[in-house]
């Protein structure tokens, strides 16, 4: 069943979509909410499930006396870096205050809980033995675009059930595949999407806001999420890991209910590049979070490292003054660096692309922030001093 | 039986995989070693399994530990900058318990911890070097916390063994390595020692009696000796221990180790530039120029001992004083 409201306030919405999805729900039954957050601080409008939308799911489910619980993992960080805490989440998404309002709302740190073997085909994935316990399980996604998935959605969201390590392996391995194994293992009871406001452009941390004013959501993961892409003038054939999904369960893709025809909005699709300052591009391809920490954690150094005068004014100079094209994740082999440009890769995942394209590489799986900061420095170093030269193209 | 052992090659662990294996009848062993020790058993042991991994890469190692029963939990970094202690101590320990409840039939999962820890588990899993005055504590606690729980939630026996400080063997490494052993003689007869004049009961256990232990924890079996092997101090105790002690291992760095000072000055710049981070007298100067603290400081130790030694200390705790 699919259903789709429109947004004049969360909590409206969310009570009309719920009586739609939900008419018998069973009083004391055990319900897991899983939100859509992202381990950063001051997210973007979108980025992730809002409080009011969250109060509004609680509110409901607590209202028909269910047993709501919330639960979510880690996130991922460097192996040398420390876990962003269960309570500094809820901080981060602005959770921490609206559940005081809701005492008897169980909280688990899915990331200390034990976890059990769940297989799709032949993949073999790690997932909380607590899913089993509930009588329901909720799953929270956004209408925004995804710069390593073109589209973000419920199957995606529901990568906050896996442990740290885990989402190492799933950019590592194959992201759609893998997500498309999780998709079908750790299928939802209900995929709720909001989108009061959604994201466009560099998703899921860097697009901008999207008025759209509405949610959906439905007890069929697949229709929902192709559904919501096709809500953001997004093919459901254009994302691989909702293809991959299909084909798992031997389904053709959902297509949009012409009803809702009207209500599409051209969504602008991202980039292949994240635009930091005015020198610096950064292309992060399907790379995690660990590249990603770890290549930022240059400017880092260069701000507790006063001292180390030659460095900083080497990393200075490539950041701010010559500028620099910083490639991670797996990279199609057909997208050559900017000629003339100074460029540089990070992580194994990029390794054959950066070979391909004779880019210097700073290599390594998982990346130490503590040990690929010293190589980072030393390449840019040496990039700003003319002795690693800039692809001149044609290769 | 098949086991898995973790820190296997450490002094303890070596002797720890020999008791095991001669045991009758032999269990099988799986030892989980990093890819940098990789020489350390090449053709040694014939009869273990030898998997080659980081302990936070469950996915590479975890089908090796199908049809374990029993979890020895053996490495702890306590000489280590931060980043790895947290990336071994914690972040290991929690990758390998989701691994061996996923992948074995755990039955028993026994952790090494340290007797330095007196007070129960935290409760808070992200327990923060602040409440310990270390790191190195804190990611101890911290693995302890996450091992309760996945023990209680999966109804694994579990085992935390706050073993003291091990010596009698060389190649140990830890907060009070190098210099332990000489002090550590005179504790044995009576679990005592007089530094400086500083009495304090002293968490210190022979590596040989330590090995025993674990193995007859592996096995499940109660330990005839566990009032000695599991030692406890306050953590003012063990502060003023650390404390005491480092300054013993500081004065005999002096002696031996401590180079002259710079044979040449520093540039003016970088001398200026030094300066400027470390100087809190000089509002005018932008943050992003200032040093950063590079741990926090714990406020008992603060008070006890005053700012100035609080490096060192920190020092002596992780390792490194010299």
């Amino acid at each position: 069943m699919l259903a789709l409201e429109p947004t004049t306030t969360a909590a409206e919405a969310v009570t009309r979509l719920l009586d739609r999805l939900l008419p018998a729900l069973p009083a004391g039954a055990k319900v897991l909410v899983k939100p859509d957050w992202c381990a950063r601080h001051d997210p973007r409008p979108a980025e992730n499930s809002s409080p009011a939308f969250l109060e509004a799911v609680l509110t409901w489910l607590v209202a028909k006396g269910a047993r709501p619980a919330l639960g979510h993992t880690a996130l991922l960080t460097p192996p040398d870096v420390p876990y962003l805490s269960f309570t500094e989440l809820l901080k981060v998404a602005g959770c921490n205050e609206l559940l005081e309002s809701f005492p008897h709302v169980r909280l688990i740190d899915l990331e200390t809980e034990p976890m059990a073997l769940r297989r799709s085909g032949d993949d073999t994935l790690l997932l909380p033995t607590t899913l089993a316990e509930f009588d329901l399980v909720i799953v929270l996604g956004t209408l925004k675009t995804h710069m390593g998935t073109l589209f973000a959605g419920g199957a995606k969201s529901l990568m906050g059930l896996i442990p740290d390590s885990e989402h190492l392996r799933y950019h590592r391995d194959g992201l759609h595949h893998l997500l498309a194994a999780l998709a079908d293992a750790a299928w939802p009871s209900l995929t709720l999407i909001e989108g009061g406001v959604g994201m466009e452009g560099e998703g899921p941390h860097h697009g901008d806001p999207v008025p759209h004013g509405l949610a959906l959501g439905g007890d069929d993961l697949l229709e929902v999420d192709c559904a919501a892409a096709a809500l953001m003038g997004i093919s459901p054939d254009e994302v691989p890991h909702l293809k991959l999904l299909a084909a798992r369960r031997g389904r053709a893709l959902p297509g949009l209910p012409p009803e809702w025809a009207p209500l599409v909005r051209r969504y602008r699709r991202p980039n292949a590049h994240i635009q930091h300052g005015r020198r610096v591009r950064v292309y992060p391809g399907d790379s995690c979070a660990t590249c990603q920490v770890a290549a930022s954690s240059v400017e880092r150094f260069a701000r507790e490292n006063p001292h180390r005068v030659a460095d900083v004014a080497a990393v200075v100079s490539m950041l701010m003054l010559k500028g620099l094209n910083v490639w991670m994740g797996h990279q199609p082999q057909d997208r050559p660096p900017p000629p003339g440009e100074l460029s540089l890769a990070v992580g194994d995942c990029a390794r054959s692309w950066a070979e391909a394209h004779g880019v210097p590489l700073v290599g390594g799986c998982p990346l130490r922030v503590h040990e690929v900061q010293p190589a980072l420095v030393e390449v840019m170093r040496r990039l700003n001093a003319g002795e690693l030269p800039p692809p001149q193209g044609g290769r | 039986m098949r086991v898995v052992l973790t820190g296997a090659t450490t002094p303890l662990g070596r002797r720890v995989v020999q008791r095991l294996l001669s045991l009758t009848p032999r269990p099988e062993l799986v030892l989980l070693v990093r890819p940098e020790e990789r020489d350390a058993w090449r053709g040694t042991l014939p009869d273990a399994t030898l998997v080659i991994a980081d302990l936070v890469t469950p996915e590479l190692y975890g089908p090796a530990l199908a049809g374990a029963t029993v979890c020895l939990h053996l490495a702890d970094l306590s000489q280590a900058e931060d980043p790895r202690l947290l990336e071994v101590n914690l972040k290991g320990t929690q990758s390998l318990l989701h691994a061996f409840g996923a992948y074995a039939q755990a039955e028993r999962f026994v952790l090494l911890s340290t007797a330095l820890l007196d007070q129960p588990a935290p409760d808070d899993p992200d327990v923060g070097p602040e409440r310990f005055g270390s790191m190195w504590l804190a990611t101890r606690a911290g693995a302890e916390a996450r091992t309760i729980h996945w023990a209680r939630r999966l109804g694994v026996e579990t085992v935390i063994v706050r073993a003291g400080h091990p010596y009698g063997a060389a190649g140990i490494e830890g907060p009070l390595s190098g210099w332990l052993d000489a002090a550590a003689a005179s504790a044995e007869s009576d679990g005592r020692l007089s530094v400086e004049g500083a009495e304090l009961p002293l968490p210190f256990v022979h590596i040989d009696a330590l090995a025993e232990a674990l193995t007859q924890r592996a096995l499940g079996e109660l330990l005839p000796g566990e009032r000695r092997l599991v030692g406890s101090v306050s953590r003012a105790d063990a502060v003023g221990l650390v404390t005491t002690l480092a300054a013993v291992h500081d004065r005999l760095c002096q002696s031996t180790e401590r180079q002259p000072q710079r044979e040449r000055p520093r540039p003016r710049l970088r001398r200026l530039l030094a300066y400027v981070s470390r100087s809190e007298s000089l509002p005018v100067v932008p943050s992003f120029l200032r040093r950063p603290v590079v741990r926090a400081a714990n406020p008992a130790w603060v008070t006890r001992f005053g700012p100035a030694d609080v490096g060192g200390l920190v020092d002596a705790l992780v390792g490194g004083a010299c």
